[in-house]
């Protein structure tokens, strides 16, 4: 019987979760992963996780909640930061405890501590660690990791050439082709935390509401690292935090380029990083002009009739936007 | 140049003296106020912390006094710190106000900022002799204000008559910040201890020690934390805090070994709880009340902005540390919006509970 | 006869009580304040006069709530002590073995966790009402059913029908939603309850050690409703003291009894005072940056206390004078 190591649907797992499932996967280890999102799971976690905390915090108390007893083992890694110079949002670093002190029988913890802000931390090392002290050789574990990585890698193109989101985190092998794309398509670049945008019940379903109408979507995942680095370069300012540093650089850049007729920002109630990026997006905005944009911002009280209605208005005021600039 | 910074504790009473001595010119903001608050509310993006309001209130109000340069301090996260400067500016020149920024970013070598500093001192003449004096004698200035805040703690809750020990405080803080030098200071000392022993005490009382913790900024500014300390002083308990201008001085520049209940300490007691420190006071918060109670200080009560980023995760281990040390924690997530009342009956029946933990204990 | 006054006023209720020597009720007074605590207190202790039997004499007052302050003042208060406290020890009163006391008042509502007699910890609600009685009230008043009666619809009700949403404005559209849609009054009454119930206990109580025997006071308790979805929510059987709510001034009077007993007479004004003209002015003070709002407390034209200055100057000089 192989060990059982539970990986919580939440936060970072949006974002390297190829990664952790190919690394323990190719290791012999069975990765059970918390179901998608929706209501009861949620809903039972809410009574663990602290009041003062965001949404996607809060459901991360669900999904370890809900998975808790199902697995030998929950992967709750300890990520401040996994980029040389930028960091996440701290409350990640603290996550196993505040998890293990509010939530009563959980199983044992796997929670490697990366800080790549220094060079003598690495994700590598601290996942390799853990996979020894669960018995496994030195050999197997550089193999499984570069197995990972390709797979991290592989997940990340697939994102910049546009495949479909909902897709790409199912468990299905199904190869999904990005939309075909023309003159009547609005693009609508879609900013904010991996775990705000690819989680639809977090977003109502955004992502699949925005491509049934017929909206080509542009993610941050997209821009290219130079372009990012260049528009933070711009802005005069070096960005800490990992993800705000990519949605504002994505939002500069897309602001500035043709490719894209408007931009949403996703964001959270209480969230730390948001609420320093998107003053400064909001403000590029209005000194541009141009292009339409609405910021989304989602807790756990927001009704899909809300966003509805306000997506609906923003999206009008582009298609508005882009006919009378092709009648002009 | 017109120089101004935020209030932080007595950094205006340091600042005022070596600008008397060496320049620059101050123009401090004015005491904060309910009209700071309000005006910091008010232009702060949604979802900023309490600080951040606080600080921009400082801003508005010390720019409409004349000041126009603005100095403040910045980090490399991983809280919303290390973007004041940015977001600020921004609010700031949208208001129409004209300024240059000056930012003190931690990540700058010493060096750097030795050199600058000494480039501006030669500009302006100044020896370097007389800004070693010069920080000779403002260091010893806060220090002083320092030792009367904890002789505060001490006496404010044996006082017979409200109100007077914290009365006799302002003074003394006038006192000191009002001497002009080394001479005056001492008499000034002098004066601020005849004050101190005319207070009307009465030393039969037996108090209740807490200990105040939790971010920075909250622990360290009356006006942010609801005047906690006054009022539990009033409420006839001892009080000391965890955070004080000398003592992170001392914990940056790696000299406060000999200090038992040092924050390098505190971070250390809370390795069991939090393996990693993830920034700012977190650590330490979860730390310092276990060291504490070795004191014999019966309670803690930890301050916060409501969103911090940092603070709110030792909020949630401090539960299981006031179980495990038995010692009760009471959390403040402090944002503007918060009623008198709340805070008054909160920290009455926290008092209360303590009065009656301890007399069961006296029972056995 | 020796008899205890205990009075708890509060934002939205005023209640008193009196106890005699041995802890016993004798008679208590539940009235509405109405934004007018002064004459609400004057107005209960009318009524609470009347009802005295012969020979009792007040050796103890205490008060408590939001207005303690102000009803010490008025009464002259051997005891002022905040509402946790006097819940609790008025809980133990009668249940020594309690441990968990729960309270939902009309605009704030409380948890008090008790071990051994001893108040260990305790919870307010925070930022908002959700979790107190003003969500039921509202929705009362919208329905037109009575908050008395709200208890036999939820009762009836074979599934409640669920509300989203913690704040009460985003309640209401739910429920109106709920309504259009054509459920069953008894169905959505039962649903408000466990919305209610459900606010509190992720709000008030959330992260306490709530633990056996529970009572349930305050206001709300009457509503069988809630009491029968905190049951359910709870999965442990909950206990309505008899004098539910009028606790907090029972654990006042409490107080007082163990203050004045043996350290000499009581402060009390006598009941004189419900003829009295007693009125409150504000004052703001300019003498310093605070700006405090200073509120001076005058009977019969004689300004006769202050209080809400930081420094304490005010308060010294009613002192003085």
């Amino acid at each position: 019987m192989s060990i059982r190591i539970g990986i919580p649907r939440a936060l970072l797992y949006y974002r390297y979760f190829s990664l952790w499932h190919t690394f323990f996967r190719e290791l012999g280890f069975e990765v059970v992963v918390s179901r998608p999102s929706h209501r009861s799971l949620i809903e039972e976690g809410f009574k663990f996780a602290d009041d003062d905390t965001c949404l996607p915090i809060k459901m991360a108390y669900s999904h370890t909640f809900y998975l808790k007893d199902q697995v030998d083992y929950l992967f709750i890694p300890r990520l401040l930061s996994l980029e040389p110079g930028t960091c996440f949002c701290p409350r990640l670093a603290g996550l196993p405890e505040m998890l293990k002190y509010s939530i009563p029988n959980m199983p044992a913890i796997l929670d490697p501590y990366v800080d790549e802000r220094y060079r003598d931390s690495r994700f590598s090392h601290a996942l390799s660690k853990v996979a020894s002290t669960l018995g496994k050789g030195s050999k197997e574990i550089k193999q499984a990791y570069q197995k990972g990585e390709v797979a991290y890698q592989l997940f990340r193109e697939r994102l910049k050439r546009g495949e479909k989101i909902p897709e790409l985190f199912s468990e299905s092998k199904r190869e999904s082709f990005p939309l075909q794309k023309d003159d009547l398509m609005k693009n609508i670049a879609i900013v904010g935390h991996p775990y705000c945008l690819y989680d639809p019940y977090f977003n109502f379903n955004l992502v699949k509401i925005l491509e049934n109408v017929h909206v080509s979507i542009y993610i941050q995942e997209m821009v290219n690292k130079e372009d990012i680095d260049f528009e933070i370069q711009r802005l005069g300012k070096d960005i800490y935090w990992t993800f705000g540093r990519e949605i504002l650089g994505a939002s500069l850049h897309y602001l500035h380029s043709d490719q894209v007729d408007g931009l949403i920002y996703l964001t959270c109630f209480a969230c730390g990083v948001d609420s320093m990026i998107e003053p400064l997006i909001r403000h590029k905005v209005k000194e541009y002009g141009d292009k339409p944009y609405l910021c989304l911002m989602i807790d756990e009280h927001t009704g899909p009739a809300g966003v509805l209605t306000r997506l609906e208005a923003f999206l009008e005021t582009v298609e508005r936007r882009k006919v009378d600039r092709r009648k002009a | 140049m017109k120089l101004t910074v935020p209030h932080l504790g007595h950094m205006d009473i340091f600042l005022r003296a070596m600008s008397r001595r060496i320049g620059p010119e101050f123009i401090f903001p004015p005491k904060t106020s309910p009209r700071t608050l309000l005006l910091g509310t008010k232009y702060s993006p949604e979802s900023t912390c309490l600080p951040f309001k606080f600080i921009l209130g400082n801003f508005i109000e010390a720019l409409e006094k004349g000041a126009d340069t603005i100095a403040m301090i910045s980090d490399r996260g991983p809280c919303r710190l290390g973007m004041y400067d940015v977001v600020m500016q921004q609010i700031l020149k949208d208001l129409g106000f004209q300024f240059d920024w000056i930012t003190m970013d931690d990540t700058r070598l010493w060096s750097d900022y030795l050199i600058r500093f000494n480039r501006e001192r030669k500009k302006r003449g100044v020896s370097v002799w007389d800004t070693l004096q010069a920080l000779r004698f403002s260091w010893k200035k806060v220090r002083l204000c320092e030792a009367i805040e904890k002789s505060v703690h001490k006496i404010r809750p044996l006082e017979v008559k409200r109100g007077e020990t914290t009365r006799v405080q302002t003074d003394c803080f006038k006192l000191i910040d009002e001497a002009s030098d080394f001479r005056e200071l001492v008499l000034s000392h002098q004066q601020c201890l005849e004050k101190f022993n005319r207070i009307e005490k009465d030393d039969s009382r037996n108090l209740l020690k807490v200990l105040i913790t939790g971010e920075g900024y909250m622990v360290i500014n009356p006006h942010a934390n609801q005047e906690i300390e006054r009022r539990l002083g009033e409420m006839g308990v001892e009080v000391t805090r965890t955070m004080w201008f000398t003592s992170q001085i001392t914990y940056a520049l790696h000299l406060d070994f000999l200090n038992p209940r040092s924050k390098r300490n505190a971070i250390k007691a809370s390795r069991p709880y939090l393996k990693h420190n993830i920034g700012g006071e977190c650590s330490a918060s979860i730390g310092y009340p276990i060291l504490y109670k070795k004191d014999g200080y019966e309670g803690a009560i930890q301050v916060l902005p409501l969103v911090c980023m940092l603070e709110a995760v030792a909020k949630n281990i401090l539960f299981r540390v006031s179980q495990e040390h038995d010692i009760p924690i009471l959390t403040f997530s402090l944002n503007e919006n918060l009623a008198e009342t709340m805070i008054a009956t909160r920290l009455s029946a926290f008092v209360d509970l303590l009065q009656e933990r301890r007399e069961r204990k006296k029972n056995g | 006869m020796k008899g205890y006054l205990g009075i708890d006023v509060g934002s939205v209720s005023t209640n008193l009580a009196i106890l005699d020597q041995e802890g016993e009720v004798i008679c208590f007074q539940y009235l509405l304040t109405h934004g007018k605590p002064i004459q609400a207190v004057q107005k209960g202790l009318q009524e609470v006069c009347s009802a005295l039997p012969e020979g009792l004499e007040i050796r103890g007052v205490g008060t408590t709530g939001s207005a303690r302050q102000l009803t010490g003042v008025l009464v002259g208060a051997d005891v002022v002590k905040n509402e946790i406290t006097a819940h609790a020890i008025a809980a133990i009163h009668f249940f020594p073995d309690v441990r968990t006391v729960i309270e939902i008042g009309g605009q704030d509502s409380k948890i008090i966790i008790i071990r051994d007699g001893l108040v260990v910890d305790f919870g307010m609600n925070t930022v908002c009402a959700a979790g107190t009685g003003s969500f039921l009230d509202q929705q009362s008043l919208r329905l037109n059913i009575p908050i008395e009666k709200f208890g036999e619809f939820a009762v009836r009700s074979e599934s409640a029908v669920r509300i989203a949403g913690r704040c009460t404005v985003f309640a209401e559209s739910d429920m109106v939603h709920k309504q259009q849609m054509g459920c069953h009054l008894d169905d959505i009454i039962a649903g408000l309850c466990e919305a209610l119930v459900r606010n509190y206990l992720n709000n008030v109580a959330k992260g306490k050690d709530i633990q056996k025997p529970i009572l349930f006071q305050g206001g709300v308790a009457a509503n069988l409703g809630i009491k029968q979805a905190l049951e359910r929510e709870l999965g442990r059987e909950i206990h309505v003291p008899k004098y539910y709510s009028v606790m907090g001034a029972i654990g006042s009077a409490i107080l007082a009894r163990e203050k004045v007993d043996g350290s000499g007479p009581s402060q009390f004004k006598g009941f004189g005072i419900v003829n009295l003209n007693c009125r409150t002015r504000n004052v703001i003070c300019k003498d310093c940056e605070n700006t405090c709002e200073v509120v001076e407390f005058i009977i019969e034209d004689n300004p006769v206390s202050y209080w809400g200055d930081r420094c304490g100057k005010w308060e010294a000089q009613a002192r003085r004078s």
